[in-house]
């Protein structure tokens, strides 16, 4: 039997289904933890080329529940055994929703732009590393891909995106212009909707 | 075509209106009956000289509870509080599912699946999770002498014995490092009997034997959890005999209980209990409970009713258990108090959680099934066997059953 090798570190799940615009990809519940933040920087294959990878925000996680667990909600309260048979051994399945803002090309190349195609399902998603995300943050060109998004919280996503990138800068003044040209990029998008810029703006405020 | 409800209707209209007839509108008045001998019921040793009575050559057909024997015996209408919890304990409980095999597919086979679960009673510790699957498909095993398959009733009786195996080896292997009681919990009645039509029935009952003597080594605390037990009439039969003179004991059909038919033991117990206490101990006269007591005395399976309860719900379930647990007062208080305290922990619903789990690890869905099916198929081909077989009325059915797509314009 043959395994394909993922890097375990930063591996948040694997692709349940997908489109150009996003994918959901799925994990177990007592696997959680940063690496599903809301407004992380993810990344996965495209379908048949390992060298294109579409990079994404997490806009959404969500736990399902099924008869077991609501029955058990509405008791008084949960024996902690049960809890920890629910939370690890029921594996209580996990989605994790992205909206796709870009890709990158096998030679390092960035497009921040919808991928050529969705990735395949079962493809590996993994966190982006740091300079990748760095770097992909240096550009603002698709926040209107987040921005107009219907079906996504695309203020606060956009501005979780940005304190995320903003935490993997080490150097403070480094970090303070990172924030500084977002928020510019951010006034020229929203300048049509000031009670929104606001509100972005606050979110990603140094 | 689906279910027409338009022509249905008009019967479920009918239904209702003989709902009070359907649900026996004189059962209250039965129910009074049954309490009031209840109340009654004279003390332990007119008890053993009736169920004397009843086990002489004269009389025939009682199938009803009697006391233990003397010295484990308990007055029948004792009823027992909750007893505080052991401080620890380990519960394993375990169910099972199957595919029963079919003369439609390429390979005639049939799977056991057996789930465990593990609760670690009074320690902060993750419950266990083991499941068992096993696949028949040697002709030895799903043939019968005449080569023909293996009916239902054989797969049944191969997966209770499956299930008390893996209880018997699961308990084996826990008993050294277990601090407390250690529990077993079966989701069924423990007197199993098989079928004479069933392959192999004599070598599978010294399989089911083999298999409760190694829980009685390892020292479990059996029980057999039967929940809502609506067929189950023994102490009301006991109440009939009790309450009959001699000579109808020796005349009459004690199968039919007068006054008392149509109720059964749960609505007694379910009028006479409190949340989390139990009734007497007592065991069933029938002949099979005896051939369980001809093998030793341990074996001879006893029961009592206990209100389970989740503080939302109520539900009263009999518990099955043998000799070598009903003969220990402790034992039966650690059985009583576990299984009162499982019934609390899922919500509303009123049902040992660790069986809950048990049966969620050995259920096998049809999803599985045809999981199951396309990987037999898939290793078929690799053998270069066609694994189709072609069934008309089958493909015919799933044709007409398959998902609709609608067409739109």
């Amino acid at each position: 039997m043959t395994t394909i090798a993922t890097n375990t570190d930063y591996m948040v799940g694997r692709v349940l289904r997908a489109s150009t615009r996003g994918f959901t990809c799925g994990t177990q519940s007592n696997r959680v933890d940063a690496r599903h933040d809301f407004g992380a920087l993810v990344m996965a294959p495209i379908a048949n080329d390992e060298s294109v990878h579409v990079i994404g925000l997490t806009y959404a996680v969500e736990i399902k529940d099924d008869a077991l667990v609501s029955e058990l909600v509405m008791a008084d309260q949960v024996d902690s055994n049960v809890l920890r048979d629910q939370r690890e051994n029921r594996m209580v399945p996990l989605e994790i929703s992205v909206i796709s803002v870009g890709c990158r090309y096998a030679g390092g190349e960035l497009l921040h732009s919808l991928p050529p195609r969705p990735p395949m399902s079962l493809s590996a998603v993994e966190l982006c590393p740091r300079d990748l995300i760095v770097s992909f943050m240096q550009r603002q060109d698709f926040y209107p891909l987040v921005l107009n998004a219907a079906e996504v919280p695309g203020d606060d996503l956009l501005g979780a995106a940005i304190r995320y990138a903003s935490w993997q800068i080490e150097d403070e003044r480094t970090r303070y212009d990172f924030l500084v040209r977002c928020g510019r990029a951010l006034a020229r998008q929203l300048s049509h909707d000031l009670k929104r810029l606001e509100h972005v703006l606050a979110l990603i405020r140094p | 075509m689906a279910l027409e409800f338009s022509k249905v209707i008009d019967q479920v209209s009918k239904l209702g209106g003989m709902a009070h007839i359907l649900l026996d509108q004189y059962a209250g008045s039965r129910l009074e009956i049954a309490l009031e001998r209840f109340r009654r019921a004279p003390d332990l040793r007119v008890i053993h000289e009736r169920i004397e009575l009843a086990r002489s050559p004269e009389v025939s057909g009682y199938r009803g509870a009697a006391p233990l024997d003397p010295g484990h015996d308990e007055p029948l209408n004792l009823v027992r509080d909750c007893p505080p919890l052991p401080d620890r304990a380990t519960l394993i409980a375990a169910d099972g599912s199957q595919i029963y095999p079919s003369d439609q597919s390429a390979i005639h086979y049939f799977l056991i699946n057996v789930g465990m679960f593990i609760y670690h009673h009074g320690v902060d510790r993750a419950p266990e999770t083991v499941t068992v699957p096993r696949l028949y498909y040697h002709r030895d095993h799903v043939h019968d002498k005449a080569g023909r398959i293996v009916n239902n009733r054989t797969v049944d009786a191969m997966r209770t014995v499956r299930e008390m195996e893996q209880l018997a080896d699961r308990a084996q292997l826990l008993a050294p490092e277990t601090v407390g009681p250690l529990v077993g919990l079966y989701d069924n009645h423990l007197l199993m009997s098989i079928p004479p039509d069933v392959r192999d029935h004599k070598k599978l009952e010294r399989r089911y034997f083999d298999a409760l003597r190694g829980l009685r080594e390892s020292g479990v605390l059996l029980g057999g959890y039967v929940d809502n037990p609506t067929r189950s009439r023994m102490v009301l039969r006991l109440l009939h005999l009790l309450h009959l003179t001699e000579d109808e004991v020796r005349t009459s059909d004690l199968g039919y209980t007068r006054e008392l038919e149509s109720l059964n033991d749960a609505q007694l117990f379910n009028a006479i209990l409190e949340p989390g206490q139990r009734s007497a101990l007592m065991a069933q006269n029938s002949p099979r409970n005896l051939a369980y007591r001809k093998r030793g005395k341990d074996f001879e399976i006893a029961f009592f009713y206990v209100k389970a309860s989740s503080g939302y719900q109520d539900t009263i379930a009999r518990v099955d258990l043998p000799m070598w647990v009903a003969a220990d007062k402790t034992r039966v208080d650690h059985l009583h108090a576990l299984i009162v305290h499982q019934a609390t922990m899922q919500g509303r619903n009123p049902y040992p959680y660790a069986l809950t789990r048990a049966d969620e690890l050995a259920v096998v869905s049809s999803r599985d099934k045809s999981r199951l099916d396309e990987l037999i198929a898939v290793e078929l081909r690799r053998q270069g066997i066609d694994p189709r077989v072609f069934s008309a009325k089958l493909q015919g059915k799933r044709l007409a059953r398959g998902d609709k797509r609608v067409h739109e314009l």
